[in-house]
């Protein structure tokens, strides 16, 4: 709550300005208020009764809450960017706080909702640690790839929306992003069987 | 092995995904350039790209719930919470926990459903709306709301609410029971839309209906828990509606709350649809709910679904009234849900009832199918006369082999319907899959030429059911085409002088009356009345049809007198077959209330109007789209007769109803707004007559109907009182109208005038004059020498002659007019009384 209370004062039009200007603290500021307050959310959701819900929702009330709703286009780019990126944190925290309290043992495995497995066994659990260095990689390979699936994946962006900030058409998003989604399950199956 | 997060790879695979798939395999062949590795990877990639599951799939909200360890509930039995001590937990649920506990302070004991939740809330403005709401809540009374007792904030910011400790088991629990038939369950949920109908009514919503907040006492009435808890926990939700959805049940919420609309009464309403879909269906709704908020038909759901503990009814007794009340109900859109829960509690009384419900709009076929389920008797009838269709006359069972050939063709003739009911299901929950009437019908008629092929007496009558239907859902174009073939096949199958050619040349009299072509339907009918004359009596009600079509006919051609005598011959033999009062007989007595109104006897026309509708209320329900005929005359009557207030308000229900009911270009429509035109030109609503009457004569002129030229020329009429320049070119086009479709003399001569007064208007005062001059000599000449249309021209000459400085000419005109009003219309008359004071010389 004290997050929101420090977020709700922030600018974050002129924080975001500041931030594409290269101000360090700046984006420092502001990720530590987006992360506080999606954290928020997803915490409440994790006190809940264990259904599912929108990434999309979550980021999109997060905005809400800090920008309102009149951001510039190219500011809105930034900061669905930023968002993604502590979404991408907050699981990342997790999954090692996670870790940290097993024991430290070997990578905690998320188990994902049985009734929607799908018959692979590979494609029914996934390592939030692998997919980050996954993530990591394909951006080096190819930085619009790791882009759209930060965008899409992490901040909920629909692929409309991505189109627009990113000046591309929905087509060749939603290619893109088929081409993240392979390309980053058959690195984590590789990575998987080369664990064992 | 090929590095796989490599830029190579990416762009092989983004061009890859551009070419169509079925070209994919040889494109790769050709692009990987002999490296069969590259070649594996990139076709694994493409078999990854078109399976479902991977890691991507999943939702990062997915990953957050499992990965945030859910805060230990410390709550534990015999902490206090307020002036409360917790005994013991009754259940946990995703808002948080219940527990049994009792009041320790206060002085006296109590037991209380004490209700813990998680959210925690901790701003002064967030206590205060939330303790105004707790003071609202306290206002509910009623036997079946589990009253709030109490409410406030436990030392760890987190809201409770005390409230009315009630036994019993939650609904599921009592579903699951068994034990219970469809009528206990159905009166439960009257009971339930009842009392909830009782908090809408005080401005409460309560947002979180669903199977636990029902309990289900052990005499089985219902109590309602949580009422308007979940606006309590809401009032923090003013940015966190994605907050808010996690502490709702969002299986049992309505698109509206998912969404973070507007929650109203309709929310409920949508919750109660689930409701009743579990009562009926025994299956939980939550888990066939899809996720845009649609569900499957209950019945459907059964009929699909493997086993549920304890279905109310089977899946044919599902299907239609029960699939629509609770598909109405569950509409994604709150304004096509039922307007209030006390409309959907009616609807399920309606059927209770064997009444028709609101939830299914009107169609022939529905009404008949209810009509057999409610009259057992009628049902054999209805049978009987299904089989005399399937079989036709004159065929002997006792022959096995014909019987044989008969049983056959009656299970593909019911089959055949049965299709034919199945594409015209208008609850498909798929719009894009509802057949258009076109459509249908093509469907329908190219399989009555196709699997009936070896029965002609059969495509007879089935056509025929098809023709009849859609004359009286407004498409005689479609009709007339059957009803065509229909002749042709029966002069065929039955021989020329047949009675069955009788019925058939009747029934393309009717299609092409209705589609405007008196000149084709009049032949049709005086051949079938001849052929039918001496059939017997079996053939009573199409002699009937026959004589109503030809009184019609007469009536259009301006013969009221002939039309008369042909329906006073229609209800003496309708009376012989059925009785003083029945459906049928209530229609005869409009026709005679239109004859009547067409000869000027208003008050007579009023009267006969209103047994007609008392007649139809009585033996049909106030909603039965019989009455758009029957109140389409009596609104008339009404107006003319001097009732003016009454007959708009009539005609503008009617209006309302038709367009609920009717196809937007049906003829009737178009006869309905003439008739709602004409009365608002009585009203001397001027704006009013000219709306209306300018839509009717747009959909009667796209039919062709012979009606036309009357409502142009009140068209015309009207606009010549708004003093509109149109009226000029309207009321010259009504002049060539009724003049071609023999429209009668007084109308003719009435239009005449009205274009001389019009044409004096624009300027040509000589020339308007002498026209209206012509025509008032014509009319006096006339067949309709006695009718208030001379009284009409007298006025409109006067208004003419009034402007020419004519004034004693025109006071005398008045006068004569005046003497015309008090015969045609009375001395009390609206119409005769101002006339009188305008000429003041007293009624």
């Amino acid at each position: 709550m004290e997050a929101d209370a420090s977020a709700r004062e922030l600018d974050t039009a002129d924080l975001l300005r500041r931030c594409s200007g290269g101000d360090a603290r700046a984006y420092d500021t502001l990720f530590a208020a987006v992360y506080a307050d999606l954290r928020r959310r997803a915490h409440l959701l994790a006190r809940g009764a264990g259904a599912t819900l929108s990434t999309t929702a979550l980021v999109h009330e997060t905005y809400l809450k800090l920008a309102g709703r009149d951001l510039a286009l190219n500011d809105k780019t930034h900061f669905f960017a930023l968002a993604a990126r502590a979404m991408r944190q907050i699981l990342l925290n997790s999954a090692r706080d996670g870790l940290a309290q097993k024991r430290g043992g070997s990578q905690v495995t998320v188990a994902l909702d049985s009734a929607l497995a799908a018959p692979s066994d590979a494609g029914t659990h996934v390592d939030v640690v692998a997919l980050d260095q996954a993530l990591q990689g394909l951006a080096a390979a190819d930085a619009r790839l790791a882009q759209v699936v930060e965008l899409h994946f992490f901040a909920g962006l629909r692929f409309a929306e991505i189109a627009e900030q990113l000046g591309l058409s929905e087509r060749t998003v939603t290619r893109d992003w088929r081409a993240a989604r392979a390309l980053l399950q058959l690195q984590l199956e590789m990575s998987c069987a080369s664990d064992d | 092995m090929t590095e796989i997060l490599s830029t190579r790879v990416a762009d092989l695979l983004r061009a890859a995904l551009d070419q169509p798939a079925h070209l994919r395999a040889a494109w790769l062949d050709a692009n990987c350039a002999g490296d069969a590795a590259l070649c594996a990877t990139l076709a694994r990639l493409l078999a990854l790209d078109a399976s479902h599951g991977l890691a991507l799939d999943r939702s990062v909200a997915e990953f957050a719930a499992d990965l945030f360890e859910p805060a230990p509930d410390a709550t534990v039995s015999g902490q206090r919470i307020g002036p409360y001590r917790l005994e013991r937990k009754l259940g946990e649920g995703g808002m948080g926990s219940v527990w049994l506990a009792e009041r320790v302070e206060g002085g006296f004991a109590q037991q209380v459903a004490l209700k813990l939740i998680r959210l925690g809330m901790d701003s002064a403005t967030v206590l205060a709306q939330f303790r105004r709401e707790r003071e609202l809540l306290a206002q509910l009374s009623h036997p079946d709301i589990a009253r709030l007792l109490d409410g406030g904030l436990d030392a760890h910011g987190r809201p409770w609410f005390a409230m009315e400790y009630v036994e019993g088991v939650d609904l599921r629990e009592w579903i699951e029971r068994g034990g219970t038939d469809a009528r206990t369950r159905l009166d439960l949920f009257l009971r339930l839309c009842r009392v909830v109908a009782y908090a809408h009514h005080r401005l409460i919503v309560h947002r979180d209906l669903k199977p636990s907040n029902v309990l289900v006492r052990a005499d089985g009435t219902p109590c309602l828990l949580d009422f308007g808890i979940a606006k309590l926990v809401e009032a923090d939700a003013a940015n966190d509606t994605v907050t808010m959805q996690r502490f709702l049940t969002r299986a049992y919420a309505a698109p509206e709350q998912l969404q973070g609309g507007a929650v109203t009464t309709a929310t409920d309403v949508f919750a109660l649809g689930a409701l009743l879909f579990e009562l009926l269906t025994g299956l939980r709704y939550s888990t066939l709910r899809r996720d845009d908020g649609t569900v499957t038909r209950p019945s459907a759901a059964l009929r699909l679904g493997a086993s549920t503990p304890a279905p109310a009814l089977n899946a044919v007794q599902l299907r239609g009234d029960l699939d629509a009340i609770v598909l109405r109900a569950l509409a994604a859109e709150p304004q096509r849900r039922y307007a209030s829960a006390e409309a959907l509690a009616d609807d399920v009384e309606r059927f209770l009832a064997g009444r028709p419900v609101t939830a299914r709009p009107d169609s022939t076929l529905y009404r008949i199918g209810k009509f057999a389920r409610r009259n057992r008797l009628a049902s054999v009838a209805v049978v009987a006369a299904v089989l005399a269709m399937i079989i036709g006359t004159g065929i002997s069972l006792w022959q096995a082999q014909r019987a044989e050939r008969m049983a056959d063709r009656a299970e593909r003739s019911k089959l055949f319907l049965v299709g034919l009911l199945e594409d015209a299901n208008p609850f498909d929950e798929h719009p894009g899959r509802k057949a258009p009437p076109d459509r249908l019908l093509d469907n329908a008629l190219a399989r009555i030429e196709r699997d009936f092929a070896d029965a002609p007496e059969v495509q007879i009558e089935m056509r025929q059911l098809i023709q009849q239907t859609l004359v009286r859902i407004g498409d005689p174009r479609h009709a007339r085409v059957l009803a065509q073939r229909n002749v042709e096949a029966a002069r065929a199958f039955y021989g020329a002088g047949a009675a069955e050619v009788g019925v058939a040349l009747s029934n393309l009299g009717l299609a092409a009356e209705q589609g405007g072509d008196d000149a084709s339907a009049l032949p049709a009918f005086r051949e079938a009345e001849r052929v039918l004359r001496d059939a017997g009596s079996a053939y009573a009600r199409e002699r009937i049809s026959v004589m109503t079509g030809l009184a019609k006919l007469a009536n259009n051609a301006g013969d009221n007198a002939g039309a008369l005598r042909l329906h006073q011959a229609v209800l003496r033999e309708r009376q012989g077959l059925e009785g003083g009062e029945s459906p049928d007989v209530a229609m005869d007595l409009m026709n005679l209330a239109a004859d009547a109104l067409y000869v000027e006897h208003y008050a007579e026309a009023e009267a006969t109007a209103l047994r007609a509708h008392g007649m139809l209320v009585k033996l049909l329900g106030a909603d039965h789209a019989r009455l758009i005929y029957v109140d389409n005359t009596l609104g008339l009557a009404q107006a003319h007769a001097g009732h003016v207030t009454a007959g708009v308000a009539t005609l503008a229900a009617v209006e309302r109803r038709a367009r609920a009911t009717l196809k937007p270009d049906a003829p009737m429509l178009g006869a309905v707004l003439s008739s709602l035109g004409s009365a608002r030109f009585l009203d001397h609503d001027w704006d009013g007559a000219i709306a209306a009457l300018t839509e009717s004569r747009r959909i009667l002129g796209a039919n062709g109907q012979a009606t036309r030229g009357r409502v142009t020329l009140r068209l015309g009429m009207a606009q010549l009182a708004a003093h509109r320049p149109e009226a000029l070119a309207t009321l010259e086009a009504s002049r060539s109208e009724l003049a071609t479709s023999g429209g009668g003399a007084g109308f003719i001569a009435c239009a005449q005038a009205a274009y001389g007064v019009a044409l004096a208007r624009a300027g040509d005062a000589a020339g308007g004059e002498a026209l209206a001059r012509q025509a008032r000599a014509d009319l006096r000449a006339g067949r309709d020498a006695g009718s208030s249309r001379v009284g009409e021209i007298d006025m409109l000459l006067a208004d003419l002659l009034d402007a020419r400085d004519q004034v004693e000419e025109a006071r005398s005109l008045r006068g004569e007019a005046l003497e015309v009003y008090r015969r045609v219309f009375g001395p009390d008359h609206p119409r005769t009384r101002a006339l009188a004071a305008a000429l003041g010389s007293g009624a």
